[in-house]
């Protein structure tokens, strides 16, 4: 039994056979090149199927697993039997058997078919990936480009040119607050939606200008910035330290770098500031040096900034033990009853809490410390302040004395002045009732000076120039001691005074109860701080705007400051600004 | 090492190590600097990072002209779709300390989140490339889309001829149903999986009406219910096929015709089903795309903005 | 006449005899409107009477005007029945039974007179025809053309363009015997299907069939085909086998043939005069069928006789040919010289010769020069003319060489088989002299002259077996397996033999190609696929067991069977050859092992050798694992090939998610490169596959490509502009495949993968493949890939 294969070549019209003759059982059909019937169409699989021979005329289809179905006379089959007349069509090729008594014709014919209009039209309808969906991806590309491009670019760009009055009728989103890159300082919320009010020019940094316009009273850093731009030291622009868009108070820098970047180097780069570098208030921060009188070597009592250090005496010209002053038992008043006195009882603050109110005698000494001078007129006080006014006091007391007709042993009785201690004896004055009166004045006065009253809190000197050949060394008290540095006490009561000032162990007013660097560090660290303490920066003590008058109270400004303020209100435009923060 | 490697990997990972490297030297930096107002775009590395996110992007987006400028001998596509991967992904970290974490309504936190979008976008990309092809080429034969098309208008046609033998209602219905047959569809049909007209419901219901001919012929409702839903013609040719009266012959024509007609939902449906798997494979180029356009036009306006703005 | 014309103009007393009532009956019986080329156009016209290419009608008006002019003394109707007598003293008898008397004769008779038959039975059925007078004389016919010459060419053009069903039939499947002109005119009809086609056909049998037979047709024709035996129904067959010389008449003169063969033409000096003195011979039964060239011969033979020393026309063109030759010869020396020298081209009449130096190149090669390298992909053919060359035979080793030397030939084996060079060859003594003749013209020789083709299959069979089978063994010992070979023709898929059957013979592939394959659990397995220029068939010798696999021809082939006692006897005298073959046969036993072991699992490998890919050198895989189906690689070919894309992503099987993509394989063997009659489809160095320019379009290649990786499409210069699609949309997508659009007027070429071996880099293909899923593979590395897979 043969197989022969027939090839219907060239369609209907052209058409002619031809044979080929294939020995053996098996007849391949697939698209690979090795089969017996080669079918190069891609719906047809390489092996595709055969045809069996099963003893003598009895034919079986047998079909690949993974192929395409086969249609066996138009019905798909997996397989089977063959008959004579059978049609087998795999993709466009139609297979017929012709079974005579001693072969087989396969007649091969490929259906080649050109796209006809139902194919085409089938093909038209069909839509077979998103891109024949007709959604294109350009499109909506360019619509987002755009929208983006407009909102976010053209109409801020076009708005800030409008005419002032359009512009303002323009809704938020379509204008250049689509650019506000964060939110603005409560200082300048007022005038938060005006970007041109300090982006004067487009592509240009803030400049000063539109600070100063409103800052005009903004101090220097020092008095004579031409020095250091001489150093090569810029100040900077506002904006460098002042940075806007950065939250409420974000426009105040408190980050050493603001002033360390020049103070870090001063010592090099400015040698004539005579300031040492500094840069960590731990690691590198030059001792404190408070203000303290001092007698210098042509014997005048001046004040000098000197560094600190433990038990810094000063020549206060006071005599004020602390220590007794502060027994916590009290010390006797006048009338021997024991006042218990605490530092409030004479520091008083003043200035918003940074600073206190000097002590004075009156309000503060009386109490205790009576002027009385003559045990016949208790009460009888000297006057306080001057040494002439207590001579003076004394002339007229004595010679009102004498012309009472009160005789010098009256004056003198052991009731009288001389009964306290009195130290010299005193010769009976000879002469006239007035020479009298002006002796015994002026031996109470030196007595008064030098020995009973003044001199128990002050330094009392000879002084050939005074009626009483005495005098007073004045006694400047001191309210601020280190002048750079502001320290507010407000927020330091928790520590209590005595954690900062040794005052209760101060038997004298020389000693400088002003605390050392150190003293801080307890609870302030550097920049960073550290575990459990407090990071410290520069701006926490130090302004940078210098002040003349109470430097050590920093900058702060205020609405007088703000010269604009007003005319911002006037503007209508928005609310005041709110209270300044200090 | 695969001889098919996979762009992910492509050169032993190289663009992985680079993105990498990328990150940790911006986190450093990020970590190391600490500028005076604190970590924000308008700082040095503030400007740095941005400019290389900027540069990465605009570069990024270049991938669609070198992926089509076929005659480049400028590296392999493969090695820019890797490093367009990883870069793209290292973007998160380089673009996210460029905004020093400041966020706020307005046009450069847009461009971020937008950033964001578009990675995002590409990573849902990248899973489903690895996903899908295989279960395409899973679910699929070996034959051309085109092919299958063709297959089906043979069909159509084939279909024709057979029902043109049972006179003149049947070709008609036949017709009918040939012009309702739908390749694919519109967007969202193919992404959501063209409604496939032939459910093997249909089928078996089919054959349900086989079984009780008397009243599936009586039964004038099943007629009308045939009609409602898209196989109205294979309920006819069915209906008809089971009143009965008519010869062998004609019994064998409808056979085939119905025949024609399952194998031919068969392959429609199977066809729209690798329609939709395609469809689902391609959808994110349709954010990823657009969303790159939006970014870059945000771009343009933050870079422009913030110096207009200085 | 054109003898006659010069003999007029030059005075002479003459008389031209014309059979017919015409002149010139040869053109004058041309079909009507036939365009009569002037073929070689190289060669400068000498005649008086003017010729150039043109219409039929044209030319003869052109020569009768001529003759007139010239007042030629022509005597019609005057058929020579004998001529007898020698120089000065010829008596010619005409029919009419007058005689007239000669000093010189000139016979210029052509073959016209004597076409040859088919040769078949049924040869003389009405309806087959060795005329065709006027193709317009029938239309709706289906008629079969016999025939690969210029006449047969032409008429099937001019019956198909006169509305019939035209097939024509080739005895061998190129048509090198015709002119340039008609071939590609031909091959493009065929192409186009106006024409049908049976190549490698020869009729077997002509049957007339009873009226009203089912196929309608009266006739039958049937041909034994390349792939298989071909039964075609027509109207009509028109047979053009050319003429054979009226040997009878022609000897009757006292002429003498050189052979029995019926094609022989008898021989004639330089001056055209045979072995019979006085007695000239031109034209086409001198060996000459082109017309100029026999106008010239007419006009040289009169000037001979006039005892005027004159140059063939084609003097001038050959010296520049010789000029190389070192000996500073004459042409006509030169020419000797070859033909003493060279016996495969001793049988070639002088004017034979002459054409054949024509197309031919003379080459000097230094000392140690390299003529061709081994696995180059020229196929020309080499004559030595003085020195020797040095055949490399291993080559690993460049000392074991075969030398050549004057008069042998080499290069027959691409030649014949179209394959790679199997071996290296050197020029040694710097001595030596070749002559390099083109494919073309040299298979032009071996179909026109018998005994040369013998020479060469003789040598083909020593070569083949010295390269193949015992390399460094001298012919001597080779002689009796050489006696003891035939060469055998295998149609496709016949067996060589089947497993099981005794092994009694070794088969050394000539041309075509072999599948070796077992019969593995009921189904046979293809394990092996050997190609021409190797064996088979040497494991049963060795082992003395029965064939142990079946070996089928691939493709039509060419299989020289060497008789298995004696090749036994050669082992046992030849050691060197034991070994060769016993190596050569444990190593196939290994390999038949594990491509068994492969198969037998269905394993990757099993899936690519089913796919071809044991045939290929480089081949296109795509992971779909990882092919996202974006098309890339299409849009990347045809971009870069002139917009047309010789790759089809989507079509082609897939297993275990390996995608084998319709693109080429480059195979080892091309199928494509079999059958390509301008030789347009060359090897690279580096082994692409690739079409040249001189690409005709007949689409041979694309039938021939079993893989269907070839197709028929027009490159077009559309530039895609990248941004302004990318931006716009509109314009030419880049990467888009254009359509072929028939106005433009390029014809369709075939177009394949070329690897991009201009482009720096490599297939674009790979380059452009987003996700690494494309890949191109050696076969190497699909081993590899299949290990990794299974």
């Amino acid at each position: 039994m043969i197989f022969v294969l027939r090839q219907l070549r060239g369609g209907q019209q052209n058409q002619t056979l031809v044979d080929r003759k294939i020995d053996g059982q098996v007849l391949t059909i697939g698209r690979g090149a090795d089969r017996d019937i080669l079918i190069n169409d891609s719906r047809v699989a390489w092996s595709h199927a055969e045809v069996r021979i099963e003893r003598g005329d009895r034919f079986r289809l047998v079909v690949a697993n993974e192929a395409p179905p086969i249609l066996l006379n138009g019905a798909p089959s997996a397989g089977g039997k063959l008959k004579d007349g059978d049609v087998l069509s795999i993709g466009g090729t139609d297979i017929t058997f012709r079974v005579f008594e001693d072969r087989i014709y396969i007649e091969v014919q490929a259906v080649r078919r050109a796209k006809d209009e139902g194919e085409k039209l089938l093909r038209a309808k069909a839509r077979l990936s998103l891109e024949e969906s007709g959604v294109s991806k350009r499109r909506w590309s360019w619509c987002l480009f755009g929208v983006i491009l407009l909102l976010g670019l053209l109409l801020p760009v076009g708005v800030r040119y409008l005419p002032a009055d359009v512009a303002e009728s323009v809704p938020a989103p379509f204008t250049d607050i689509v650019w506000n890159s964060g939110p603005i300082s409560d200082a300048h919320r007022p005038f938060a939606e005006q970007c041109d009010a300090c982006h004067l020019q487009a592509f240009q940094m803030v400049p000063d200008t539109a600070c100063t316009e409103c800052h005009a009273a903004m101090p220097h850093h020092v008095a004579d910035p031409t020095q250091m731009h001489a150093a090569g030291m810029e100040a900077g622009r506002c904006a460098g330290c002042h940075l806007e868009h950065e939250g409420p108070d974000g426009n105040i820098l408190a980050h050493p770098a603001v002033c360390t970047d020049c103070h870090g180097q001063i010592a090099e780069a400015l040698p004539a500031s005579g300031q040492t570098n500094v840069t960590d208030f731990v690691a590198a921060h030059p001792k404190f040096s408070p203000m303290i009188w001092q007698v210098n070597a042509s014997g005048v009592r001046e004040e000098a900034s000197t560094p600190w250090e433990p038990q810094l005496q000063e020549a206060s010209a006071l005599v004020f033990p602390h220590d007794l002053h502060m027994d916590p038992d009290g010390v006797d008043d006048r009338r021997g009853n024991a006042q218990v006195l605490e530092c409030a009882s004479c520091h008083v603050y003043e200035q918003g809490e940074v600073s206190f109110a000097p002590v004075a005698f009156e309000p503060h000494c009386q109490d205790c410390h009576s002027l009385e001078f003559d045990p016949l007129a208790p009460g009888r006080e000297l006057p306080h302040g001057s040494t002439d006014a207590v001579v003076q006091d004394l002339r007229g007391y004595y010679a009102r004395a004498v012309l009472e007709g009160r005789t010098f042993e009256e004056m003198a009785t052991p009731g009288g002045p001389r009964g306290r201690g009195r130290s010299t004896a005193v010769n009976r004055p000879t002469g006239s009732p007035q020479e009298v009166a002006e002796s015994v004045a002026m031996t109470f006065a030196e007595e008064a000076m030098r020995i009973r009253l003044c001199a128990k809190c002050h330094l009392v000197e000879p002084n050939p120039a005074r009626d009483a050949g005495w005098d007073v060394t004045p006694f400047q008290q001191r309210t601020v001691w280190m002048t750079a540095a502001r320290f507010d006490h407000s927020r330091h009561q928790a520590t209590g005074c005595g954690s900062c000032h040794a005052a209760e162990s101060s038997a004298s007013a020389d000693d400088v109860l002003m605390p050392g660097k150190a003293s801080c560090e307890n609870c302030h660290g550097g920049n960073t701080g550290g575990a459990e303490r407090i990071a410290s920066t520069c701006i926490m003590c130090h302004g940078f705007h210098e002040v003349d008058e109470t430097p050590w109270l920093g900058y702060a400004h205020t609405l007088a400051d703000v010269t604009k303020a007003a005319s911002i209100e006037s503007d209508g435009k928005d609310k005041p600004p709110n209270a300044p923060d200090d | 090492m695969s001889l098919h490697e996979s762009f992910l990997t492509h050169a032993r990972g190289r663009w992985i190590y680079r993105a990498a490297v990328l990150c940790l030297i911006a986190v450093g930096l990020y970590v190391w600097q600490d500028p005076k107002a604190g970590p924000n775009g308008g700082t040095w590395l503030g400007y740095g990072l941005g400019s290389v996110g900027l540069l990465l992007i605009v570069w990024l987006a270049l991938l669609g002209a070198r992926k089509r400028s076929y005659a480049s001998r400028l590296g392999t596509v493969k090695g820019w779709t890797s490093a367009h991967v990883w870069l793209g992904l290292s973007l998160v970290v380089v673009g996210t300390l460029h905004t020093g974490f400041e966020f706020g309504l307005n046009i450069h936190t847009l461009a971020w989140v937008l950033m964001m979008l578009v990675i995002a976008s590409g990573l849902w990309g990248v899973l489903v490339y690895r996903r899908f092809p295989s279960l395409i080429t899973e679910r699929r034969g070996n034959l051309p889309v085109e092919d299958i098309v063709r297959e089906i208008a043979d069909m159509d046609r084939q279909l024709l001829v057979t029902a043109a033998e049972l006179g003149k209602d049947t070709h008609e219905r036949t017709l009918q149903s040939i012009q309702r047959t739908q390749l694919g569809g519109g967007f969202w049909q193919q992404v959501r999986g063209v409604s496939e007209r032939a459910g093997d419901g249909l089928m078996s219901r089919l054959r349900d009406e086989l079984n009780k001919p008397v009243m599936a012929a009586a039964d004038p409702q099943m007629q009308s219910r045939a009609g409602a839903d898209g196989n109205a013609t294979m309920m006819f040719v069915a209906s008809a096929f089971v009143s009965g009266e008519q010869n062998a012959r004609e019994r064998e024509t409808r056979r085939k015709l119905l025949d024609l007609f399952s194998r031919k939902k068969a392959l429609v449906a199977s066809l729209n089903a690798d329609v939709t798997r395609r469809a689902r494979m391609s959808l994110w180029l349709y954010l990823h795309v657009p969303l790159t356009l939006a970014l870059l036009a945000s771009l343009l306006a933050h870079v422009v903005s913030v110096f207009f703005y200085w | 006449m054109s003898a006659a014309a010069r003999a007029a103009e030059s005075g002479m007393t003459h008389v031209l005899l014309e059979a017919e009532a015409h002149l010139s009956n040869t053109i004058f019986r041309y079909q009507k409107g036939k365009h009569v080329m002037a073929e070689p156009g190289i060669l400068p016209l000498r005649s008086p009477v003017g010729f150039e290419a043109g219409k039929r009608e044209a030319i003869l008006d052109v020569w009768d005007r001529g003759m007139a002019d010239l007042k030629v003394n022509v005597r019609y109707q005057a058929e020579v029945t004998a001529i007898s007598g020698q120089r000065g003293d010829f008596t010619i008898t005409l029919a009419k039974g007058e005689t007239v008397r000669a000093r010189h004769v000139v016979l210029a008779i052509g073959m016209q007179g004597n076409l040859r038959k088919l040769g078949v039975e049924g040869e003389d059925l009405t309806q087959v025809q060795y005329q065709l007078d006027d193709p317009e004389a029938y239309s709706g016919e289906t008629i079969i053309v016999i025939g690969a010459g210029d006449a047969a060419i032409e008429n099937a053009l001019a019956l198909a363009e006169a509305g019939n069903i035209v097939s024509i039939v080739n005895r061998r499947d190129e048509f090198s015997r015709a002119k340039d002109g008609n071939n590609s005119a031909i091959l493009a009809a065929i192409e186009e299907e106006r024409v049908g086609f049976y190549p490698s056909a020869s009729p077997k049998q002509v049957e007339s069939l009873p009226a009203g037979h089912d196929s309608g047709k009266p006739l039958r024709l049937i041909l034994n085909a390349r792939d298989g035996e071909a039964e075609i129904y027509c109207d009509r067959i028109i047979a053009r086998l050319g003429a054979i010389p009226p040997r009878k008449f022609v000897e009757s003169c006292g002429i003498t043939f050189p052979s029995a063969d019926p094609t022989a033409i008898p021989a004639v000096s330089a001056q055209y005069e045979s072995n019979v003195e006085g007695l000239y011979i031109v034209g086409a039964l001198a060996g000459y069928p082109l017309i100029k060239q026999a106008m010239n011969q007419g006009y040289e033979v009169i000037e001979f006789i006039a005892g005027r020393p004159v140059q063939p026309a084609d003097e001038p063109l050959l010296e520049t040919v010789f000029a190389r030759m070192p000996f500073g010869l004459s042409v006509d020396e030169n020419l000797d010289l070859i033909q003493q020298v060279v016996p495969v081209l001793a049988p070639l009449t002088t004017l034979q010769l002459r054409e054949f130096m024509l197309d031919s190149v003379v080459h000097c090669p230094r000392d140690g020069e390299v003529v061709f390298e081994l696995n180059d992909y020229t196929n020309s053919f080499y004559s030595i003319v003085a020195g020797d060359v040095a055949i490399q035979i291993d080559p690993h080793d460049p000392q074991k060489t075969v030398v050549l030397s004057a008069g042998q030939f080499f290069g027959e084996m691409s030649l014949i088989s179209g394959r790679r060079r199997s071996a290296t060859v050197r020029a040694v003594g710097g001595k030596t002299v070749l002559v390099e003749t083109p494919r073309r013209s040299m298979n032009k020789l071996l179909q026109s002259v018998d005994a040369a083709r013998d020479v060469i299959d003789r040598s083909f069979i020593l070569r083949a077996f010295q390269t193949q089978v015992a390399p460094g063994v001298s012919a001597e010992p080779l002689k009796p397996i050489i006696e003891n070979s035939t060469l055998e023709h295998y149609k496709a898929g016949q067996a060589l033999f089947s497993e099981g059957d005794p092994g009694d013979a070794l088969y050394l592939i000539r041309s075509g190609s072999v599948t070796v394959s077992r019969d593995i659990g009921g189904n046979s397995v293809p394990i092996a696929y050997v190609a021409a220029g190797n064996y088979v068939g040497e494991m049963a010798l060795v082992s003395d067991m029965p064939r142990m696999a079946t070996v089928r021809a691939a493709v039509a082939c060419d299989v020289l069977k060497v008789d298995g006692a004696a090749f036994k006897a050669l082992m046992a005298s030849e050691p060197a050859i034991r070994e060769r073959i016993e190596a050569q046969y444990k190593s196939r036993l290994l390999a038949n092992a594990q491509a068994e072991q492969r198969s037998r699992d269905g394993s990757m490998i099993g899936f690519l050798v089913s796919q071809g890919l044991g045939e290929a050198t480089d081949v296109l895989l795509i992971d779909e694992s990882l092919c996202v189906r974006c098309d890339h690689c299409e849009k990347a070919c045809a971009s870069t090939h002139g917009n047309v894309s010789r790759l089809n992503r989507e079509a082609g099987p897939t297993f275990a998610s390996l995608h084998v993509p319709t693109s080429c394989r480059h195979c080892e063997h091309p199928h494509c490169m079999k059958d390509c009659p301008p030789d347009a489809i060359r090897r690279a160095p580096n082994g692409e596959v690739y079409i040249n320019d001189s690409c005709i379009g007949c689409g041979n290649c694309e039938r021939n490509c079993p893989y269907g990786v070839i197709q028929m499409g027009a490159v077009s210069a559309a530039k895609p502009k990248l941004w302004q699609w990318i931006f716009t949309g509109m314009g030419l997508a880049p990467g888009t495949s254009v359509p072929y659009d028939k106005s433009s007027g390029t014809p369709k070429k075939a177009v394949k993968c070329d690897m991009c071996k201009d482009l720096a880099g490599g297939p674009a293909c790979v380059r452009a493949c987003p996700t690494g899923a494309a890949l191109r593979l050696s076969p190497e590395e699909f081993m590899e890939l299949a290990a990794e897979r299974v």
